[in-house]
Formats: structure tokens, C-alpha cells, sequence
């Protein structure tokens, strides 16, 4: 009798819920309940399923198997119109607005008010500004959306799902593009969004934020739930072992070895995204040479333009310095920085690394065909090339038919294999790799890996980028560890345990 | 000399003619603006319009009746646009490829049908083809300026007129319009909010190939009664530089439709005053040069931002 009153005071009920992309299990029978007039977050590193199961409960993706169980009763959500009638909304990362029009024209899309074959301006008008009212929203109904600022463009998403008649309204990371005083805004609507008897899910990976505002948590790790608590059953570190923390599979052999002198000096390095908000803030670190420094984070923290400004895609704020080997790169181009023996192993593989539409050779000598080598007066040098194309093919054996294959043809790992070979073939000095392993077998990770640990043996710096912690343990002489633009020190290797250095990347402190 | 060429652009003859001229322009980009706008870049005007003007000329010989002519220039125009369509929407053919192939191919499928259906080469005319008949006011016949500049039109011309208005509406005041501008910046928000991006692609190209069908029509059975190899010249093309000059907003396009039909019309009558025929031929094209600069520098705010 108890169970049957709990199981009433869930809005929501999705049970057993499994979701598989080929041969990934993206949810492996995931549980989720939801109290009504709750905050629920649902917590756990990039990949653990967060996103698919949100996508399946707002009608995006149609699960393999399990039930959705709303308000008690069982229903399957075709598209996402259906999900909408139903009452859920979502508010995803990338947001879905029409940047020439209006904020008004935006939220009414697609549920419009009609008098005869005409829009009913006065009553959409009068619809949307009851919900303005209701729950604080000051939005500017008649301006252009690409005239505002990213947190007010994240309200007018949350109107439009409102003015959709949501009563469970899915946030997606929501404070990942917000400034603190943003976040401070969202959160206050967010209260009041429950108070008037709405019910939100908010996607985090930032810890502070969870205890800050949510009434409930479900953590998922690989896909899998390792379980829903409350703020009060938990604490901050604790949550932080259940996102984090998992069997190790892989073992690389570091070798200890000596370094050398200082490479790469950055010094209160600030960088702003393409929207002017300030995603790096005032870092400091150093890369001796044979030195392998890893820089672990969450996905959004800030790496992506600290690495774009080491390798001059995107220009830092003033008081910037970037040196290298003592001389400043600030005003040079990625060619020049290549020409001092830079090299880079960027994280998009398809679109930045290589040229999926060219030939395997045109792809292995890209980014050096000026920077060094390769280049007869005009024309290029085809011996030259083929046989540095073949050292790559061997050396990090790429399996490929021949040198002028599409780069498409091929695996991801051997692609991946292709560019980290590239880089490591050239004598660079200082390599900056990202992700060098996303997305690839086993035995592609190791022999990456143990190529990463060749070249640092040899003396050549390294600073490794990733997303997967347990490659930044396993690689790193030393760890640094980025939360929201701010570089914490995560010590040597073996200093900090797993679980300290992943209480780092969710905004703790040890 | 100057001043001659000066006076002519006020001259009646000379409106009367961008009156008149300014028909297929206005209802194929009037009518294709809808599809401009949901993000199609759709150029088989030239072929839609070229089929709507034989069209025209073939329901006219064999019904005596222009009006059942302009029906099938309509609906031959909607055949192609589904055409378009289902290479486009269903098969993701690239539309450039796509509506170079139709305008290439219009003008032997047209003229192969002239010969088929009338025997003869060239151009085809006849006292069996019936044109739509001219109509006259009498606000405009009292005065002569604007009799010779309004009046002895045929209907689809003051339809033409209604078309700017009735878009204008279509486009900022009715669900379908505010859809298609929301879908021609975001695909993907517009489906998230459950509007089928494909269903309104496909309603707006029927209106597209229904409307350029009309204006084709326009040129065959407007007053002539003939159709030529080839005789919308480029129109066609005119309506697609209009839409993009236009931006999208009915009330531009109409302007910039009427200024290429004013140039055509400049063009006309300055040869009558033994200007260079083929220098004064140029002068419509000219003005789509011109009006494009005009426009890109407007728009143009300095270096291009690298994201």
C-alpha cells in the first residue's frame, strides 16, 4: 500500500530503460523517477548516457526496450511533437532558436494562435506575457534573437517550452554557457519554475550546483545507474566517487626518466569563446622537455580554447603570455608555431585532423607541406612524400590498401593512428594532443600510448588533453586539472588518487 | 542626347510597358519566395516559366480558352517543382546541379514539344491561340497618362499587384509564413518543435512551380498569342536575383522586380530613339550588376568574422 502512495507521488517513471547505438550500450536498463515539483539532476561524466536518456524521454530517440510512465500512465513518444504534448520539454545545450527573428515569433513557432488562416497576435501575445509574469521572466518579446546575450536566450528557451504547455522541463547542462552571476539568474527561475508546480531535470556535472538546487539525484556512470540519492544522504566527494572511479583495464609503461629544461611557459593566459564569454582564466603552467603533462577537466571546462590559443586558432585576452623556448608565440601564426617545431593532435579528428575527402598521403603531410620538408621548388616532392607516408604506415601501423585511398576508407583508430603519426613522425619539441584515443579500440589506445611515452623518452614535450581520466593517470608525469577556465594543480603522478583528482574536475578542492 | 534619354523614364509608354512587363517577375518571385526563404536554392525558374509559357499556348489552341491555358501553365509548373522536389527532399540531390539540369533541358523539351504539337521551328502563332483580353477602367481612361500607363492590360497583370500584397500577408501574418522563415534559418529547431520541414518545403516549391507556371503564361498568352524557343530570356533568373536581393521580405522583392522591369522597358524604348539595340539590351542586366553591388555593400561591415 506504502509502495503504491510513493509510486504516486512520481510524476515521471522511466523503468528499465535500454538504448543501444551498435555495439555501445548508451543506457543499460536505467532506472529514473521523479518526484513532482522536484529538482532532479541527473549527474555523471560526458558519455555515461545522460543525454540519450533525456533524448529518449523527449521523443528524439525510441528506446530498445522499456517504459516510460508518466503521470501514472504508460506512454511511447513517436517524435518529439508527441513528447511535447504530453508535457515535456527540453532545453538543449545547443539551442534551438531562429536567429533573424524575433523573441515573440520564436517562443509562438509552431503553436500559434489563429484567427481564420491568420496568426492571433494578440492572444499568443497575451499567452506569452502571463508566463513572463508568472515566473519573473524579463525577456524582450520584439527584439532580434541574434542581438542577445547567451543566458537571455537560454530564458526565451525556457518560455517557449513553458508557453508549450511543459510541465516537466529538461535542462541540458544549462550552466555551461552562463557567467556566474547567469547561473545565479537561472537558478532563481528555476525556483521558481517548482514552486508554481513544475517539474525540472537538470544534466550537471558540476557538483556545487547539485547540492546548491536539486532535491534529488541519479547518477549515471557507463551507461548504467549507480544510483539515486538525495543532497542529504550524500556529500560532495562522495557523489564524486560514484560518478567517477572505475576498473582499470589498460596499464601503460611509463618509464621515469629525467627532463629537461622548460619548453612551453604560459602565463596568466585568459581566453573568450566565439561569444565573448571568458572560458580560460589567468592559467599558468609550464612543459619541460620528455615531460608528459596532462590536462584532465569535464568536457566544456575551458580546454578547447586553452589549447586554440597555444596554437594560435583563437587570439587571448591582453596580459597574456605564451613562450616558447623563450620567445613569445602571442603574434604567430599556427604555421610559424609548426616552423618552431610545434605539432598538435586536434581532437576532431575528421574535421580538423584530416581531410576524410583526400588521399591517406595528402592527409599525412598536411600542416607540414610548408612548415618543413616535402617541398621541391613547385611542385610537390611525390618520392619524398610516399616514402614519409609509408614510415607512417609502418611505423604506426595504419592498415590501408594504398597511399591514395580516401582518408574516409579507414577505421577511426587507423585515422587517429595517421594523425597522432604525423605529428610524432616530424621533430616537433612540443606536441599538444587532444583526446589522442577517443573513439578507438584497445589495441589502438596502448600502441598510442606507448608512442606518447617513446616520444617523452626522447625528450620531445607533451602536453596530453583528454577527457578520459584514467589516460591522464596513466600517462601523465604531472596532472593539472581545469574547472570552468581555472587550472588546479593535480600533482605528480600518484600524488592525488583517482577519486581526489575527479573531485577536482567537479569543482572540489583537496 | 542626355536629356532625351532622361525624359523617356517618365515617359508613359515607358511605365506602361514596366506595368505590364513586371507580371512574371512578380508572380514567380512572389510565388517562389516561400521557397527561397525555407532555405531551397532553387533556380529552375527559367525552366518552370519556359514550360508554363508553352503550356499556356498549347490548353489555349486546344480549348480556345486562355483560362484553362494559365490552369495548365499552373499545374505543368507544379510537375516540375515536384520534380525538383523529389530529387532535392527525397534523394538530397544538390539543388544547384538539380535546377541547372531542368533549365538546360527546358529549352529542348519545349521546343521538341513545339515541333511535336505545331510542326514548326522557331516560334508558333496562330489565330487559334486566344490570348486573355485586355481590360480597361474608367478612373484610369479619363486621364491619358494613366490610361496609357494602367489600362488595355490583361487580367494577370492587376492580379500580378494582388500577388505582393497577398505574399506580404502569407509571409508575416499566417502560421505558414512565420514557419517557413523558421525553417529556413533552423532545420533542426523548427523539427524539435514538431514542424515537418519537409511538408513545408514541399507545399512552397507547389507554389513556387504553380505561380512561375502563371508568369510564364504571362509572356505567351498576354496580348501576343505566340510562344518562341527560349522566350522568357532569363526571366526566370530575374525572379531568383530579385528573392535574393529581396531578403525574404515580399515587399522588397516586388521593388526590386519592378526596377529590373523598368529597365526592361527602358531598354525596349530606347531603341525606338535609334540607340545601339544590342548596347541598350543590356541595360536589364546591367541593373541586376548594379542593384547586386548596391545591396553587397550595404551588407558589407568590413573583414568577415573567422566563426
Amino acid at each position: 500500500m506504502k509502495n503504491q502512495r510513493e509510486q504516486d507521488a512520481y510524476i515521471l517513471r522511466m523503468v528499465d530503460i535500454r538504448k543501444t547505438f551498435g555495439e555501445l550500450v548508451a543506457n543499460d536498463d536505467v532506472n529514473l523517477n521523479v518526484k513532482k515539483g522536484s529538482v532532479h539532476a541527473l549527474v555523471g561524466e560526458n558519455g555515461a548516457g545522460k543525454s540519450t536518456l533525456m533524448n529518449i524521454l523527449s521523443g528524439m530517440y525510441r528506446p530498445d526496450s522499456g517504459d516510460i510512465i508518466l503521470n501514472g500512465k504508460r506512454v511511447t513518444f513517436r517524435n518529439s511533437l508527441e513528447a511535447t504534448q504530453a508535457g515535456i520539454g527540453m532545453v538543449h545545450q545547443e539551442f534551438m532558436l531562429y536567429s533573424r527573428l524575433t523573441v515573440f515569433e520564436n517562443i509562438i513557432l509552431g503553436f500559434e494562435y489563429k484567427t481564420g488562416p491568420l496568426i492571433n497576435r494578440q492572444v499568443c501575445r497575451k499567452q506569452v506575457e502571463e508566463i513572463c509574469q508568472k515566473y519573473r521572466f524579463n525577456i524582450p518579446l520584439d527584439e532580434v534573437i541574434k542581438e542577445l546575450p547567451v543566458a537571455m536566450l537560454q530564458q526565451v528557451e525556457i518560455v517557449k517550452a513553458l508557453y508549450r504547455g511543459s510541465d516537466i522541463l529538461i535542462l541540458d547542462e544549462p550552466t555551461s554557457v552562463l557567467t556566474p552571476s547567469g547561473i545565479e539568474g537561472l537558478f532563481d527561475a528555476i525556483r521558481f519554475l517548482v514552486s508554481g508546480g513544475k517539474t525540472i531535470i537538470l544534466i550537471t556535472h558540476k557538483l556545487r550546483e547539485v547540492f546548491e538546487i536539486a532535491d534529488n539525484i541519479t547518477v549515471l556512470k557507463d551507461g548504467k545507474e549507480v544510483g539515486s540519492i538525495t543532497p542529504r544522504e550524500t556529500d560532495q566527494k562522495h557523489l564524486a566517487s560514484m560518478m567517477v572511479g572505475r576498473e582499470v583495464f589498460m596499464q601503460a609503461n611509463r618509464r621515469e626518466h629525467p627532463f629537461g629544461e622548460e619548453l612551453l611557459r604560459v602565463k596568466n593566459l585568459s581566453v573568450k569563446d566565439k561569444d565573448g564569454i571568458l572560458r580560460v582564466k589567468n592559467a599558468s603552467f609550464s612543459v619541460r622537455a620528455g615531460e608528459i603533462v596532462g590536462l584532465a577537466g569535464v568536457a566544456g571546462s575551458g580546454q578547447q580554447q586553452l589549447v586554440e590559443a597555444l596554437f594560435g586558432l583563437r587570439e587571448p585576452e591582453a596580459g597574456s603570455e605564451i613562450t616558447f623556448e623563450g620567445i613569445s608565440l602571442l603574434k604567430m601564426t599556427p604555421a610559424q608555431r609548426r616552423k618552431l617545431g610545434i605539432g598538435y593532435v586536434p581532437q576532431d579528428r575528421m574535421k580538423e585532423g584530416t581531410n576524410p575527402n583526400a588521399s591517406i598521403w595528402e592527409s599525412a603531410i598536411m600542416g607540414y607541406h610548408i612548415a618543413h620538408g616535402f617541398r621541391s621548388k613547385f611542385w610537390l616532392d611525390h618520392k619524398a612524400i610516399d616514402a614519409f607516408t609509408d614510415s607512417i604506415v609502418e611505423e604506426f601501423r595504419v592498415k590501408r590498401q594504398k597511399n591514395t585511398d580516401k582518408v574516409r576508407s579507414l577505421s577511426g583508430g587507423n585515422i587517429q593512428k595517421l594523425v597522432v603519426g604525423r605529428e610524432c613522425l616530424q621533430k616537433n619539441k612540443l606536441l599538444i594532443v587532444e583526446d589522442p584515443t577517443r573513439g578507438i579500440d584497445v589495441g589502438a589506445i596502448e600502441f598510442i600510448w606507448e608512442k606518447i611515452i617513446d616520444l617523452a623518452a626522447q625528450g620531445v614535450a607533451v602536453l596530453l588533453v583528454s577527457h578520459e581520466l584514467n589516460e591522464i593517470l596513466q600517462l601523465s608525469d604531472r596532472i593539472l586539472v581545469a574547472y570552468s577556465g581555472e587550472l588546479a594543480d593535480g600533482g605528480r603522478n600518484g600524488e592525488y588518487t583517482e577519486e581526489q583528482i575527479g573531485y577536482l574536475m567537479l569543482g572540489g578542492s583537496v | 542626347m542626355l536629356w532625351e534619354i532622361l525624359k523617356t523614364t517618365v515617359y508613359a509608354s515607358t511605365l506602361g510597358i514596366t506595368f505590364r512587363s513586371a507580371a512574371p517577375l512578380l508572380f514567380g518571385s512572389m510565388g517562389g519566395c516561400f521557397n527561397q526563404t525555407s532555405g531551397h536554392n532553387n533556380i529552375a525558374y527559367e525552366c518552370v516559366m519556359l514550360f508554363g509559357a508553352l503550356m499556356g499556348v498549347v490548353g489555349s489552341y486546344y480549348t480556345g480558352s486562355p483560362l484553362v491555358g494559365a490552369l495548365g501553365a499552373m499545374a505543368v509548373g507544379i510537375f516540375i517543382s515536384l520534380i525538383f522536389g523529389l530529387f532535392v527532399i527525397v534523394f538530397h540531390s544538390n539543388s544547384i546541379v538539380v535546377g541547372v539540369a531542368l533549365n538546360s533541358g527546358a529549352w529542348a523539351m519545349t521546343t521538341l514539344l513545339m515541333v511535336t504539337l505545331f510542326g514548326t521551328r522557331g516560334s508558333v502563332t496562330g489565330k487559334d491561340i486566344i490570348s486573355f483580353p485586355y481590360l480597361s477602367f474608367d478612373i484610369f481612361a479619363r486621364v491619358p497618362y494613366l490610361n496609357t500607363v494602367f489600362n488595355n492590360k490583361i487580367i494577370l497583370v492587376y492580379l500580378a499587384y494582388g500577388m505582393i500584397f497577398a505574399a506580404y500577408v502569407v509571409m508575416f501574418k499566417t502560421p505558414f509564413g512565420l514557419r517557413i522563415r523558421g525553417i529556413g534559418q533552423n532545420e533542426a529547431a523548427a523539427e524539435s518543435v514538431g514542424v515537418s520541414v519537409a511538408k513545408y518545403r514541399l507545399i512552397s516549391l507547389a507554389l513556387m512551380g504553380a505561380f512561375v507556371g502563371l508568369g510564364g503564361c504571362c509572356l505567351s498568352i498576354g496580348g501576343l498569342s505566340l510562344f518562341s524557343e527560349s522566350m522568357t530570356s532569363g526571366r526566370g533568373f530575374l525572379c531568383v536575383a530579385s528573392m535574393i536581393i529581396g531578403g525574404g521580405n515580399p515587399l522588397k522583392i516586388a521593388l526590386v522586380a519592378l526596377l529590373f522591369s523598368f529597365s526592361e522597358a527602358m531598354a525596349q524604348i530606347l531603341t525606338t530613339l535609334g540607340l545601339n539595340g544590342l548596347l541598350v539590351s543590356t541595360i536589364p542586366y546591367l541593373a541586376v550588376i548594379v542593384v547586386l553591388f548596391i545591396s553587397g555593400l550595404r551588407a558589407f561591415k568590413g573583414t568577415a568574422e573567422l566563426e
